[in-house]
């Protein structure tokens, strides 16, 4: 629209206004989920609707149908725990089995969805069917509605963070989530590598470093070098299964063991002791000791004293597995712990004197923790979001897939086509060919992880190439080509080279969500679909007739000279129209006023562009030109 | 049940990875002057820097990276240059290779003593076994670049069979050290 250009160039005040589509960077945690955005050249974190810098990433789903989200949620998480979800984010993209070692604290009627073939995780609400993916999709929805408020600008796209060592599958269930949430997911980006972003660039950090990411649920550990404006990430471990709730359940489970409370159908109890054992831990960074506590059914209160130390041993096989991980990722980057310049911490659990003492003596290096370890890597994300938006990138992000990618050949085996490690976005041809004679068709079984056999690794896709003419076995050639794109999500393509055929997947087919699921869940979200759009098409009418009527009454102030006759009368009553139209609920009415206010204002709006490039031209301000004339 | 089986083609078409990064085709290279060139041609060729270009164009700059990305990795890991370079010369080295047997034996015979040490728990054996597979690796490539200017300096074909040998024993050591760590 012409009216927006009126701001003279270079002027920065305007471009505030006139950014009214803002891209955020969204860590999307186990525990909470942040919102930050680049404002004057800084990313800041987003407060919520209460001022809050993070909600909590729980969302409650009510018999009425409602949704609600953050602090009021985790307040229901004892009265309701079934249908009060929490740390969705463990359950993005993984089947039963892969949770069955916290199964006995997830309270939640949990089934598999029987049109997949990697039995993704569907949660039964007393009755009503819905996945983590729609899980975190109302967190998304319900931060961004937060920040849209606050930052007074409609949010179309984000960078969503990820955990580094989150497979194919977790990466596509949370961009499906971002999309469900109505927005553009310009790139998912790895928490650790966010983090270092947001060092290198607040605090001017270069050299090599270790990103330490220990969240609610998730490990991470990055080697990455900043050097010269390229952050180059060397290798990444993990464990997308390992966090700080895994604390809090040792915590609460020694704690119902020597209380004598079983962990079946107490579920109630069971999440009040969660809760407990978290604010006990939380108290562990602070003091020596802490008491923890638990009102019983029988009105009686349990207590117990837990010390450091008793903490220290209680998560110790945790972080024993930690520095096996830790070990691990030091020699993929071929680096030793002299030639590391720095340890950064990131996640809340890093807060923790157990984890960080641990840190530091693992590593033996100095420890950087001067950025919220609990924002950095939203920030981190909002620098990313400007930059993809922007256009233009001072810095350049070298990020690589956590595990490598491949597929079953003939007895099993994994054949790997892409390495762990590899620099992301990177591709692979490989070339197979039939083992019978007259094979007519391919079974392509796509993995990922880094076991020799099919069966240890985790499986992507199956799909099968078929109408290969019979040959006999050996001739046919089948050229399978691999792409991994700057998310870390895997594209496949095969096709059978004598005879053209060509089939292709995205990997998402099978294990984010099917086409079905989105049907299901636009069914679902039908009731509230419209009051949804409704009111996004308000705010944004709204927004965008509050900046158009900014800039034409600086225009009026500013180049005053340049009205004619009645014009400044008319543009005044044009502008009280949209006010009085903005008062109402009705977009509508906003658009129609803002057309007239638009014709009104074009023959001055045009006089104000050419004194502008006038000015523009001769390298001076309109208002020196105004003062001469 | 998957029934792909791997087929390799004429290995002659890949594309070489020195022309890629402008840099001599030989075995010593300068692993600093690798990082400098790789990162430069990365600012350039990095699809999040060609932001503002049209899709055509993108898609061009994309494939680039991506060659650039790959001749990177495989020139940065010793073994993997060797192998490459190997294979500039017309040397494979295929999947069913076979090796003689007098490596073989040897591969065997140190397999069963690690065995025998991982069994009684004997840690520090397994050490000693550990270092010394180190060392044996160092020395194997140490030979492998002197056998690369050997060949450089008087087109010594032999010496390229030599490197083939080497190189399939490094892999065996290699994968001996994997279970090591296991």
């Amino acid at each position: 629209m012409s009216l927006f250009q009126i701001a003279e160039p270079g002027q920065s005040v305007e471009k505030e206004q006139c950014q009214q589509r803002r891209a955020v960077g969204i860590d999307l945690g186990t525990t909470n989920t942040l919102v930050a955005y680049v404002r004057e050249e800084k990313p800041v974190v987003v407060p919520c609707l209460d001022d809050s810098l993070l909600i909590p990433s729980v969302v409650h789903y009510s018999e009425q149908g409602d949704v609600i989200v953050g602090k009021s949620a985790r307040a229901l998480i004892q009265e309701f725990p079934k249908t009060t979800i929490a740390s969705a984010k463990r359950m993005l993209g993984r089947s039963k089995e892969d949770l069955k070692n916290i199964m006995e604290f997830l309270p939640y009627d949990m089934e598999e969805d029987r049109d997949n073939s990697q039995k993704m995780i569907m949660l039964n609400l007393d009755g009503k069917k819905i996945s983590p993916i729609e899980v975190s999709r109302d967190i998304i929805k319900e931060v961004l509605h937060g920040a849209s408020e606050k930052t007074g600008g409609v949010i179309d796209s984000a960078v969503i963070t990820v955990p580094a060592y989150f497979d194919d599958g977790q990466r596509q269930a949370t961009r499906d989530a971002g999309r469900l949430a109505g927005i553009d997911v310009l790139r998912l980006l790895a928490e650790p590598t966010a983090a270092a972003l947001a060092y290198g660039l607040e605090k001017n950090v270069t050299g090599c470093y270790v990103v330490f990411d220990l969240g609610g649920g998730t490990f991470d550990v990055s080697v990455l070098n900043l050097v010269d404006n390229v952050f180059k990430v060397c290798a990444i471990g993990g464990d997308s299964s390992l966090g700080g709730d895994d604390f809090d359940r040792l915590i609460a489970k020694k704690m119902l063991d020597v209380a004598q409370i079983s962990l079946n159908n107490n579920a109630q109890i069971v999440q009040q002791a969660l809760y407990n054992a978290r604010l006990t831990k939380e108290q562990l960074s602070i003091h020596e000791s802490a008491e923890f506590l638990l009102p019983l059914s029988d009105g009686t209160v349990f207590r117990h004293t837990i010390t450091q130390q008793d903490f220290a041993e209680l998560i110790k096989p945790l972080l024993d597995q930690i520095g096996v991980i830790c070990k691990k990722t030091l020699k993929d980057a071929n680096v030793v712990n002299s030639a590391i310049d720095g340890v950064i911490l990131v996640g809340g659990s890093t807060r923790s004197t157990v984890v960080s003492d641990y840190v530091k003596q693992f590593f033996g290096r100095p420890v950087l923790s001067d950025l919220d370890p609990d924002q950095v890597v939203a920030l981190g994300a909002a620098v990313q979001a400007d930059m993809l938006v922007g256009g233009t990138a001072p810095v350049l992000l070298l990020d690589v897939i956590p595990l490598s990618l491949g597929i079953e050949t003939m007895g099993g085996v994994f054949e790997p086509l892409i390495l762990r490690n590899s620099t992301i976005p990177t591709g692979a041809t490989n070339t197979y060919t039939t083992y019978a004679d007259n094979q007519t068709g391919f079974d392509i079984h796509v993995l990922q992880g880094e076991r020799e056999t099919a069966e240890g690794n985790r499986s992507l896709a199956r799909f099968y190439l078929k109408g290969i003419p019979p040959m006999v076995a050996g001739m046919a050639r089948v050229e399978i080509v691999f792409f991994v794109d700057a998310d870390g999500i895997l594209h496949v393509t095969a096709k059978e080279e004598t005879t053209g055929i060509e089939t292709s997947v995205e990997v998402s087919t099978s294990y984010g969500l099917s086409d079905e699921d989105v049907e299901r869940i636009l069914l679902n979200s039908f009731e509230h679909a419209e009051a949804d759009m409704l009111y996004r098409k308000l705010q944004t009418a709204r927004i965008e007739a509050s900046s158009m009527i900014a800039s034409i009454q600086k225009a009026i102030i500013e180049s005053s000279s340049l009205l004619e006759g009645n014009e400044q009368k008319e543009l005044e009553q044009s502008i009280l129209m949209i006010q009085k139209a903005m008062e109402l609920e009705d977009f509508n009415a906003i658009r129609v006023a803002m057309k007239e206010l638009e014709k009104t204002a074009e023959p001055f709006v045009e006089r104000c562009m050419n004194k502008a490039i006038v000015a523009a031209v001769k390298g001076r301000s309109v208002l020196e030109i105004e003062k001469e004339s | 049940m998957a029934n792909a089986v791997p087929f390799h083609k004429n290995q002659n078409t890949v594309e070489c990875c020195f022309s890629v990064l402008n840099l001599k085709k030989q075995f010593e290279i300068d692993l600093e002057e690798l990082e400098s060139i790789y990162l430069t041609r990365s600012k350039q060729t990095h699809p999040d820097q060609n932001l503002n270009k049209s899709p055509s164009e993108r898609v061009a700059i994309l494939q680039e990276f991506m060659k650039l990305n790959e001749a990177y990795s495989v020139l940065k890991a010793p073994e993997r240059r060797a192998e490459h370079l190997l294979g500039q010369y017309g040397v494979f080295i295929q999947d069913n290779e076979t090796i003689s047997p007098h490596l073989l034996v040897d591969m065997l015979d140190m397999r069963e003593q690690l065995q025998e040490a991982q069994d009684n728990d004997d840690h520090e054996r397994v050490v000693v076994f550990k270092n010394t597979m180190i060392e044996n690796n160092r020395q194997n490539l140490k030979e492998i670049a002197d056998l690369f200017v050997s060949f450089e300096e008087n087109d010594d074909l032999n010496s390229l069979n030599m490197i083939k040998d080497l190189l399939i024993k490094f892999r065996y050591g290699v994968r001996y050290l994997e279970e090591i760590e296991e």
